[in-house]
């Protein structure tokens, strides 16, 4: 689904992500982990040409991310930022709507089917009963997933989002995960989270990339990678792991 | 907009007014009234309501625009120092005896206006992202700097002192059909040109990174906004000079009632900007007869409190 060949990216003199090389297969979901200021961001921000890169290439499904338009990319992958700063007033369902832009014609009003798909994604979402409030009042999980109905609107095989759960309670951050789950299993969607919780990732993640200061360390099955020896080097802690439950020791 | 036609500062009546103004649809005799009421009508009232009415749109369908791109409620071509530009270009056009060229005026009012917004874009960028508050004060900045040097030529070319203020000022007066012409096809096209990307400057409205991800060529459309409200602006200042806040005040009531999204606001915001231009005409030639108050005057008059006043509510949200 995404091959990345030696991708480094530059801000100014400091090199956020250095010679990236990896791979990442249809239909699972993969966990992007590592410390603030890893690259975590940037890695997804470049998989999604938000901010394009310049050294490396990326290949969606075989082709160079550089040669898709952008309609044809929004059609091929869905975003949730990490923050949506609202500054006008849009309704639940307008903002919903917004995922079917890859799809339609300017001057082209919304069609049936549109709402259709729309008003589908935001009941899986459970947000169509919000559609008529103004998506500045909806709370931190609703709004999320209000966010993750506009990217399942845009019907995309590849959904990427960037921390989707680090601001949410833990009732809201297991409901976000069991319906990203079950978007996986249904739609065979590839999905992509930056996640900062270990137990989470641990629990939903069918394998895991860890980044360390730019430089990809580790990657492959969850289990396999999220040992007592990683995190210690990597994240600076000690932990037990008995099975699937990773216990802080400090 | 008959409104318009009708009343003046010139001491005619409104029943002659209104004969002269019908007469070519019911052939009513007008030969009792004078023939110089039925020029005034013809030739200088009804261009400048027509003139009022296109420049009403275009301002205030830029500001919608430039609200959209910048995603600041606060951005309008006034206020951004585009239409300051486009004054300091007609002045210099002026002063430099550029008047009888092809486009000399209107040239150079482009040519400055789009300078201005190019400074200003180039001071509020960080990186790909421009801060909005640095924004705001640059365009203040242009929009003193701009001022400053038109005082300047004011002072050196005391001849001409006159037709410089004219444009510092914002006044209908000076409008013919002549002035029509171009107006009308870059309003008529920039209205187009935003309508057809009102999508995309929804998806802008929430932020460019969301625009970027939904398959908006962000950079290409806010390209091509920036180009033609420039031109729509320059264009209308060319005319009538300065014009403020239009671009601000029609938006945002407009916003008020039928909500954000663009495509709903386009058209209300073109007839809201046509209402609001051409009352404030009337009263600007109304007001003090015989003497009129420049029509840029009156737009301020409304707008500055109503920038006041938006400027408090953006503070509250911040205290929130």
């Amino acid at each position: 689904m995404i091959q990345v060949k030696n991708l480094t990216y530059t801000i100014g003199q400091k090199e956020i992500l250095r010679n990236i090389n990896f791979q990442i297969e249809k239909g699972k979901i993969y966990g992007i982990l590592g410390t603030n200021g890893s690259g975590k961001s940037t890695l997804l921000k470049a998989l999604s040409r938000i901010n394009p890169v310049k050294n490396g290439t990326i290949f969606i499904d075989k082709k160079d991310i550089n040669s898709y338009s952008a309609k044809k990319l929004a059609q091929t992958i869905a975003v949730v930022p990490q923050q949506t700063n609202l500054m006008f007033d849009f309704s639940a369902l307008q903002i919903a709507l917004m995922g079917r832009i890859p799809y339609q014609k300017p001057l082209y009003s919304d069609s049936k089917e549109d709402f259709q798909i729309v008003k589908q994604a935001m009941q899986r979402t459970n947000t169509w009963h919000l559609r008529d409030m103004n998506a500045k009042n909806l709370s931190g999980g609703e709004f999320q997933r209000l966010i993750i109905a506009r990217a399942l609107s845009q019907q995309t095989p590849l959904l990427m989002l960037d921390e989707p759960v680090s601001s949410l309670d833990i009732r809201h951050q297991f409901d976000i995960m069991n319906l990203l789950k079950e978007i996986n299993t249904q739609t065979s969607a590839t999905i992509l989270i930056i996640i900062h919780d270990l137990n989470l990732a641990m629990k939903y993640c069918d394998e895991v990339i860890l980044l360390n200061k730019g430089d990809l360390v580790a990657k492959g099955l969850s289990k396999q990678v999220l040992t007592q020896e990683n995190i210690s080097t990597h994240f600076g802690i000690k932990v037990h792991i008995n099975q699937d439950y990773l216990q802080i020791l400090g | 907009m008959i409104l318009s036609c009708i009343v003046g500062s010139g001491s005619i009546s409104v029943s002659d007014s209104l004969k002269v103004l019908l007469s070519p649809i019911f052939e009513t005799n007008t030969d009792q009234i004078n023939q110089g009421i039925s020029y005034i009508i013809f030739n200088i009232r009804i261009p400048r309501t027509l003139f009022a009415a296109l420049a009403g749109a275009g301002l205030s369908v830029c500001g919608l625009a430039f609200q959209s791109i910048f995603r600041n409620p606060l951005s309008d071509p006034y206020i951004l120092g585009v239409s300051s530009g486009a004054s300091l270009g007609a002045t210099l056009a002026i002063v430099l005896g550029m008047e009888s060229f092809f486009l000399g005026i209107s040239g150079m009012s482009f040519i400055f206006a789009f300078l201005s917004i190019f400074i200003i874009i180039k001071i509020a960028s960080y990186g790909n992202r421009i801060h909005t508050t640095t924004l705001l004060l640059a365009g203040i900045s242009i929009n003193f700097l701009a001022s400053a040097f038109i005082s300047l030529l004011m002072i050196l070319n005391q001849e001409q002192i006159e037709k410089i203020v004219f444009w510092t000022m914002g006044s209908l007066s000076n409008i013919s059909y002549n002035s029509l012409v171009g107006v009308s096809i870059a309003v008529v096209i920039g209205v187009l040109c935003i309508t057809y990307n009102a999508r995309s400057l929804n998806a802008l409205l929430i932020d460019s990174q969301t625009a970027k991800s939904l398959g908006v060529n962000v950079e290409r459309t806010k390209r091509i906004i920036l180009l033609i409200c420039t031109l729509m602006v320059a264009l209308i200042v060319s005319e009538s000079g300065v014009i403020g806040f239009i671009g601000l005040v029609v938006p945002h009531i407009v916003r008020l009632i039928v909500g954000s999204d663009n495509r709903k606001m386009i058209p209300f915001s073109i007839l809201g900007g046509m209402i609001f231009m051409i009352s404030s005409d009337i009263i600007s030639r109304t007001l003090m007869p015989p003497s009129e108050i420049p029509v840029g005057s009156v737009t301020a008059l409304i707008g500055s409190p109503f920038f006041i006043y938006l400027l408090f509510n953006a503070k509250k949200r911040l205290n929130q």
